[in-house]
C-alpha cells in the first residue's frame, strides 16, 4: 500500500506539472526519468535521512 | 494516431504472453514506427530553423514518405535484423508483437496505415480523426475530444484490471528471467529502479491521458465529440 501511495502521489504531481507545462509530457523518457527520482530515489533519500 | 495505447499495450500483451516475450523490444517495437518521424510531423525549432514536414500526412504514412515504417513488412525486417545481430529469438519476435500492435491500432484513424506494403494501399476503419497535420496542440485537443481517446481509455482500463503484471513479484517471476537484458541492468541499477522502469511506460500513458484530457476540457474548452471519425470540429486528413 505504501508503493502504491507513493506511485499515485507521484502521478498526481506529473499530471499538475503536465496539465500546465504541457511539453513536460511529451517524452516517454522524461516520465521515465522522473518516476525513478519520485518514486525511487527522494524516498531511499529521505529513508536515510530519518 | 493513438497518444497512450502505444504505451499501454504492451502490459496487455506481457499479461497473455508471459515469459514468450520480452518486455524492452515488446515496448521499442510499440514505439518504433513513430520513433523518428512524429517530430518532423509536428515539427521543431532548432537554432532558430524550424523544421517540419511540408506535407505531415505523407511524411508520415504515405508513399513516397516514411509510411512504410507502419507496414507488418518493416516489422518483420526490424524483427529479424534484431534476432540475427542480437541472437536473441526473443528479442526479435518481441519487437515484432509491440511493432504491429501500432501499426494496427493505427489504421483506427482516418489516414490508417500501408499495412500490406509495398502495396500503398491505406487500410483505415477512420473511427477518429487523424489531425497531426494541425500541430501538435490541436492534435492532441482533437484526439483527447474524440473515439480515440475512448480506445485509450479501453487500454488503460484493461491495464488496471490486469494489475497483477504491475507487481514486484510478477516482474520477479516473468519479466526479469525472459530477457538477460534486464540482468545486465542490474549490474548498473538496483531491482527496485528497474521495476520503476518497467512501470514508467504505463505510468506515462495514463498520466498524460488523463492531463491531456484536463487540458483539452478543463483548462480549455474543446467540445467532445464521440461519433465516428470524430471529432468534427477538426478537418481530418485522408489518405
Amino acid at each position: 500500500m505504501r508503493t502504491l501511495a507513493i506511485y499515485l502521489g507521484a502521478a498526481v504531481i506529473y499530471i499538475v506539472i503536465g496539465v500546465f507545462f504541457v511539453d513536460f509530457m511529451l517524452s516517454v523518457v522524461v516520465a521515465a526519468g522522473y518516476l525513478l527520482i519520485a518514486v525511487w530515489l527522494v524516498p531511499t533519500a529521505l529513508e536515510r535521512l530519518r | 494516431m493513438s497518444w497512450a495505447a502505444h504505451d499501454l499495450e504492451p502490459y496487455a500483451f506481457q499479461r497473455h504472453l508471459g515469459l514468450k516475450i520480452a518486455f524492452v523490444p515488446l515496448l521499442i517495437g510499440s514505439y518504433a514506427p513513430d520513433l523518428f518521424t512524429k517530430w518532423f510531423v509536428y515539427g521543431i525549432t532548432l537554432f532558430g530553423i524550424e523544421l517540419k514536414a511540408d506535407d505531415p500526412v505523407q511524411f508520415h504514412r504515405g508513399w513516397p514518405g516514411f509510411g512504410f515504417t507502419h507496414s507488418l513488412l518493416f516489422g518483420l525486417l526490424i524483427g529479424f535484423i534484431l534476432w540475427k545481430i542480437l541472437g536473441s529469438w526473443i528479442w526479435g519476435v518481441s519487437f515484432v508483437i509491440g511493432h504491429w500492435a501500432h501499426c494496427l491500432t493505427d489504421t483506427g484513424d482516418t489516414v490508417g496505415t500501408m499495412l500490406l506494403f509495398p502495396w500503398t494501399f491505406h487500410f483505415n476503419l477512420g473511427a477518429w480523426a487523424y489531425a497531426g497535420q494541425t500541430g501538435r496542440f490541436t492534435d492532441a485537443a482533437a484526439y483527447f475530444s474524440g473515439p480515440g481517446c475512448m480506445w485509450d481509455l479501453v487500454w488503460i482500463v484493461y491495464g488496471l484490471f490486469a494489475w497483477r503484471v504491475l507487481t514486484t513479484e510478477y516482474f520477479d517471476k516473468h519479466i526479469f528471467p525472459a530477457d538477460s537484458t534486464w540482468s545486465w541492468a542490474n549490474r548498473l541499477i538496483p531491482r527496485i529502479g528497474l521495476i520503476t522502469l518497467y512501470r514508467a511506460a504505463f505510468f506515462y500513458g495514463t498520466c498524460r491521458w488523463i492531463a491531456w484530457t484536463i487540458w483539452a476540457h478543463v483548462i480549455h474548452d474543446y467540445p467532445y465529440d464521440l461519433s465516428w471519425g470524430g471529432p468534427d470540429w477538426v478537418d481530418a486528413a485522408t489518405p
